[in-house]
Parts: C-alpha cells; structure tokens; sequence
C-alpha cells in the first residue's frame, strides 16, 4: 500500500474544486448596495417587488453581480426599465419575460432548466454521488485490508512494514509542510515585511529632482518657443512657413489641436500642398492616439494619388494597412517608402523596424536582403562617427559594390535606383544620371521610373548632354501615360533643349490650362513660356 | 502461496481509488484548458453573449436624428436591403478602433449609427476626428434604446437582412478579423 500516491488524485480533484468554489465566492463576496434614493419608488410595496426582481437578474456588464448590486450604467438602466413597468402595472412575471425576450436566460441568475443547462444543474449531483461512491469503495477496500491484517495467515513483517511505511508519509508530510511555512516565513521577513524603508526610492531622491528641474527648463523652452511662433503667425500671417514653424512648435509640446489648426491653415494658403497635407495626415493620427483615423486616410490617398512618393504619406499608408491587419501591403507600402527614400533617410530604421514587425505579425517571409536595401543602418551610424574624407571613401566602396552588383543583374531596377541616388548624394551627376537611366531601362512599362530618369537628368545640368537618353525615355513615358503632368513639363523643357521653342510652348501652354490658376507653380510656368 | 495471492488483491484495491479520482480530474482539467485555450486562441469570447433577437424582426423605438432632433430615425426607410446598425459613444475607446472597419463597410451598405449615452456635441466632435461612416444617426442619450435591442456595451452592431429581420450581433469592435470572417461573409449570405 502507498498512501501517498493513493490520495494523490483524491488530492489534486479536492484542490481543484476548492479552487473553483473560492472563485465563485469571490464574486459575491462583497456585495455592494447600487440603488440610489432617487431611484426608489414611493410605494413600499412596490419597491420591495423592485428589489426582489432586480435581485434575480444579471448584470450583462459585471456579469456575476445582480443588478441591484451593480453600480454599472447597464444596471441602473435595467432597474429603471423593472420600476417603470411595475408602476405600469406589470407583474413580475411579465417583467422578466419581457427582458428574457431582449437579453435573453443568460439575464436570470437562476438560469431555467433546459436542454442547455441541465448539465449545470446535473453536474453537482453527479459530482456528490462519485464522491460518495470514492468514498465507500475505499471504506471497504480499508475493511478488506484490515481483515487481512487480522488473519492469522497474515505474516508479522507485512503488518509491521505497513504500519512502518504510513508513519513514514507521515513525517514525510510533517517535515514537508513545516518546511514549506519555514520557507514563507522565511521570504515574508526577508523581502515583504511591512516596518521595510523605500530604500532605493530614497537614494535616488536627488536624481529625481534633477531630472523634474531638466523637464520643467525643457517644458518652459517649448512653451516660449511655442508663444514665439504663435505671435509669428499673428505678425505676419501671409507667410505659410510661420503656420508651419507654429504647427512644429506645437506638436512639441502635445497641443494637438494648435498644430492641427496651424496645418489646415497652411494647407489652405498652399492650395493643397502635398507635404502640408501629409503633416496633417499626421497630425490628426497623432491626436487619435497614433490610430490613423478615416479622414487623415483620405488625405493619404488624395496626396498618394497626386505624388505616389511623398514618403510621409507613403509611411502613414503604410501604417494604416498594419493597423487594419493587412500586413502585406503595409510591408510592400514600406518598402516602397524605402526605395524612393535615400539611402541615409533619418526614418529608415524606424521603416526597418516596421517592416520585420509587420511581417512577423502577418507571418511574411522577408529575405534579409530586402530587409536593408543598400548600405546596413549601422554602416551609416558608423559613416556619421567618421571625418568627411573617411566618410566619403566609406560610401564611395558601398556603391562600387553595389554598381558591381547590377553589372551582374541589370534588371534590379531598386538597385539602379539606390546607386542613382547614392551618387547625387556623392555629388557625381553623370553616373547618378547614367544609373537612372539604366533603372528606367530596366523597367520600360514602369512610367514613374521614366519620369524619375528624366527628372534627374533635369536637375542634373547635364541635360545637353543625355539628350538621346530623354528622348529615348519620354517615347516610352509618353506611350505610357500621355496624360500626366510632370511629364508635360519635362517633354516641354527637352523640346525646348533641342531648339524646338514652338512645341514647348504647346506642351507648356497645356500644362497651364490642366493647373489651378492660383498655383505658385503656374506663375513660373507662365514666365518660362513667356521667356521661349 | 496464499499470502502472495493477498498481497496482489491489495495491489488491485489501491490501483482504483489512485486511478478514479485521478481521472475525475483529468477530466475536469481537460474540459477547463479546453476552455481555456479556445479563448486564448480567440475562438471563444467569453464577452461574447449570444442575442435572443436573431431571427426577430428589429425592434422599431423611435429615436431622434443627430443632425436634426425633430426628426425620428426610422429602420423602415431603409427596407428591402441588409444594414448595420452600430451602437457607438464618443467616450468609448473601441469605438474609435472600428472606425475604419466601418467606413469600409459604408461601401457595400448603409450603415446606420446609434449614439448610444453620448452628448451630441460630443458625437459630434468624435466624427468629425474619426470620420462619419454613417448613413443616419440616432441619438440613444438615456439608453432606452440600447435597452429594446439588448445592448449592454458599446460597440456593438447588428446586421439586418432585407426583410427587416436581425441576422447578426457583434459586441465589442469590428477588427480585421470580424471584418474577414464573420461580417463579410454574413454580408454576402444577407445580399
């Protein structure tokens, strides 16, 4: 016989049960009386009826107090809905069946007996009748036991090693239990006695105040520059950039609705300007508690529709399909932002962070290479400890690596991109000119490279020079998407650089008309045809 | 020879009282990490309650529009196609969450929105932040309506079919995963 192991599971189901009982005690152990005096009726009677019913019905919010111990706005309703129908003359029948009808058996305490819950109502005779059963079949098993141990053909030693063995369990038992209180005892007076001093809150008093006095300096200085910014805006209040320094200023300090003001203010004056609108986007995300909220998802998509690059907008699309659990897109939305951003962005590790959280939580296989496209955020934050010339011969090895790598495989049009702009960065025009071109090679279907080729050769000041490169890409522009407006400019500029003034005025002239009259934008356009 | 056929009849005894009680709470604990895991797994809420009002016809109380407290928001102008009734409150933080869940949906139908327990002002504040999915806005302020639908915490939404009748509640917010699979299918059931 081994008592330990026999009682063990007699132990555990006890354990349990008790375990149970303590979390249903729980519940009602402190009832707390709800009903207010003005909720009482006048009528005794009818109160009491009132009482009563509002002591059988559930509160749906707290689930296990009544609602006439609930203080939950549900169950004030619920109590004023019993005593408008009882001074309407309804009996309580009438009364629970009518709000059976809406919330249904869960809203009675008592829960009726049905094919649902007659299990529940089952299961504790069914647990008392086992245990009785437990219970008997051991008495006799102890009684045969004992009968054994009386019979004379028992032998001595099996009786005398039994009784050895239960006492045994039972100092095995004492010593346990005693250890186990020796053990609490022991970590109460060590760790959780109450006479205990703050100690390590009281050492670090000095700190904590001079860490109060650097935030309140740090606070007084937003709060200047803030008011400095608001009295910019009240001097001159024509000027776009004091809105925005004024919209800045405020979003330092969490004044969510100065900035958001300040932003629809500047975005007005601009006429809709792309970067203001983002900022705003931003903005009212930022108020929302960085949920993006429907109408900043509106801006996003009018500005994303106009530039499909602004990367502010790029960054909160992304964040909008994270957040709506499309995880796909906002990875693909991200990486997008990475690839039109340069290489040194300040936002890309933040992007990269962004990236393996979405794809973690969508379960998106990433190669490490798309992780970090081009040079790894810490060989920037290693380039930024470097001198100039270090710094210079650190990126100019990235990129020659790089340039290798697309000799290899050409048709990597991110790649060309990346070298493109490593080498604006660099200051070498005419190999940023000559891997745009290349990118927009690469992707001859892809309009927005065409247009990003054509625009760097542009700005380059080399444009005399890849004449032959931009025709070549404003025909396959062109084909692509006639229509757009920065293509009308561009085709317009190389018309003009091939002497053909008539067909850029043409081109320009149908710029102007496609453009808001109040566009700064068109004031120039207007003077370069005028120069023509 | 007969004390060693003793010696196993006593074997025999303990085994069974070790074993009984030991597979009563076996059970008992199967039936409890059954429990527990399919709400840790999301596939059980206990929040969830089920609404006697499936299949009944929606309870037609009368309540005054937001955008015009003389007239009454009536489901009837609406029949003939599914709509969702969302009960929603400016000072309820889920709500907020569904928003964009809910300006989804206002594309495929009418959405209608009870402003449950809320200051009109303060709904209306709360859209102009949040966006105004809305078809039409009934304003609940005391909760007698929230009370004839058996509502018992904002969000919730009810999914009517065209014939008037209630299809499908849901307490608590609209997210990408009730979005997926229960209203868009229950939407697509309904049309």
């Amino acid at each position: 016989m081994r008592p330990v192991y026999r009682n063990f599971g007699l132990i555990l189901l006890l354990a349990f049960a008790v375990a149970m009982d303590i979390g249903g005690v729980s519940g009602i152990a402190t009832p707390a009386k709800a009903i207010t005096a003005e909720e009482m009726l006048d009528d005794p009677k009818l109160e009491s009826r009132a009482r009563n019913l509002s002591k059988q019905l559930r509160c749906l919010v707290c689930q296990n107090q009544s609602i006439d111990d609930s203080d939950a706005e549900l169950a004030r309703d619920l109590r004023r809905e019993v005593r408008e129908q009882l001074l309407e003359g309804a009996s309580d029948t009438e009364i629970i069946q009518m709000l059976r009808g809406k919330y249904g058996d869960y809203l009675l305490l008592n829960p009726p007996i049905s094919t649902g819950t007659f299990v529940l109502w089952l299961a504790p005779v069914a647990v008392l009748v086992t245990g009785v059963g437990i219970v008997l079949a051991a008495f006799r098993t102890r009684r045969l036991n004992g009968e054994t141990a009386q019979s004379p053909l028992q032998s001595v030693e099996v009786v005398a090693s039994g009784t050895e063995k239960s006492k045994t369990s039972i100092y095995l038992y004492f010593i346990c239990g005693t250890l186990v209180l020796a053990a609490s005892l022991g970590l109460y007076l060590l760790l959780g006695r109450a006479d205990l001093g703050d100690q390590p809150l009281a050492l670090r008093q000095a700190e904590i105040e001079t860490a109060a006095r650097t935030q309140a300096a740090q606070a007084e200085k937003l709060a200047t520059a803030l008011a400095a910014a608001k009295q910019q805006t009240i001097d001159q209040p024509e000027n776009v950039r004091s809105w925005l320094r004024l919209a800045q200023s405020a979003a330092m300090v969490d004044d969510s609705k100065t900035e958001i003001r300040a932003l629809k203010t500047a975005d007005e004056m601009t006429g809709g300007d792309d970067t203001v609108k983002s900022m705003l986007a931003e903005a009212l995300s930022r108020a929302a508690g960085g949920q993006i909220t429907v109408p900043a998802r509106e801006l996003i998509a009018s500005v994303l529709a106009r530039s499909p690059t602004e990367p502010r907008a790029l960054y909160l699309a992304a964040l909008a399909a994270y957040q709506d659990g499309e995880y796909a897109n906002a990875v693909s939305t991200w990486q997008k932002l990475q690839s039109v951003s340069a290489v040194d962005a300040p936002w890309m590790t933040l992007v990269d962070q962004n990236i393996a959280n979405a794809a973690a939580a969508g379960g998106i296989d990433i190669p490490k290479r798309q992780l970090r496209p081009g040079p790894d955020q810490a060989d920037i934050a290693a380039a930024n400890e470097m001198t100039e010339k270090e710094r210079r011969v650190m990126i100019e090895g990235m990129v020659s690596r790089l340039a290798e790598k697309l000799v290899e495989n050409p048709s990597d049009v991110e790649g060309w991109r990346r070298l493109g702009r490593a080498y604006e960065v660099l200051g070498r025009p005419a190999d940023a000119v000559s891997a745009m071109v290349s990118a927009a090679d690469a992707a001859p279907q892809d309009a927005d490279q065409q247009i990003a080729g054509l625009q760097t050769i542009m700005t380059s000041g080399l444009d005399r020079q890849y004449i032959t490169q931009a025709s070549r890409l404003i025909e396959r522009a062109t084909q692509l998407a006639p229509g757009r407006l920065d293509l009308l400019f561009l085709r317009g500029h190389f018309a003009k650089l091939a002497g053909n003034n008539n067909k850029a005025r043409e081109l320009w002239q149908s710029l102007l008309q496609k453009l808001p009259a109040d566009s700064p934008f068109a004031n120039d356009l207007e003077s370069a045809i005028a120069a023509l | 020879m007969i004390g060693r056929t003793n010696n196993q009849s006593k074997r025999a005894g303990p085994k069974l009282s070790f074993i009984l009680p030991l597979v009563g709470f076996l059970i008992l604990a199967g039936f409890a990490a059954a429990a527990l895991f399919a709400t840790l797994s999301g596939s059980r809420n206990p929040a969830q309650l089920p609404s006697v009002l499936i299949s009944k016809p929606a309870p037609a109380t009368p309540a005054p529009m937001l955008d015009n407290a003389a007239a009454t928001l009536d489901l009837a102008t609406f029949a003939g196609r599914p709509l969702l009734v969302n009960f929603f409150a400016s000072w309820c933080a889920p709500c907020q969450a569904e928003a964009p869940a809910l300006a989804l949906l206002s594309e495929t139908l009418p959405v209608i929105g009870v402003a449950y327990k809320d200051k009109p002002a303060d709904t209306q504040a709360f859209l102009n932040q949040y966006g105004n999915p809305f078809s039409a806005i009934g304003v609940d302020r005391d909760g007698r309506l929230g009370l004839a639908w058996g509502v018992y915490g904002v969000p919730e939404s009810y999914l009517i079919g065209a014939d008037s009748k209630i299809l499908l509640r849901h307490a608590g917010p609209i997210d990408r995963r009730v979005l997926d699979e229960v209203l868009i299918p229950a939407i697509r059931d309904a049309q």
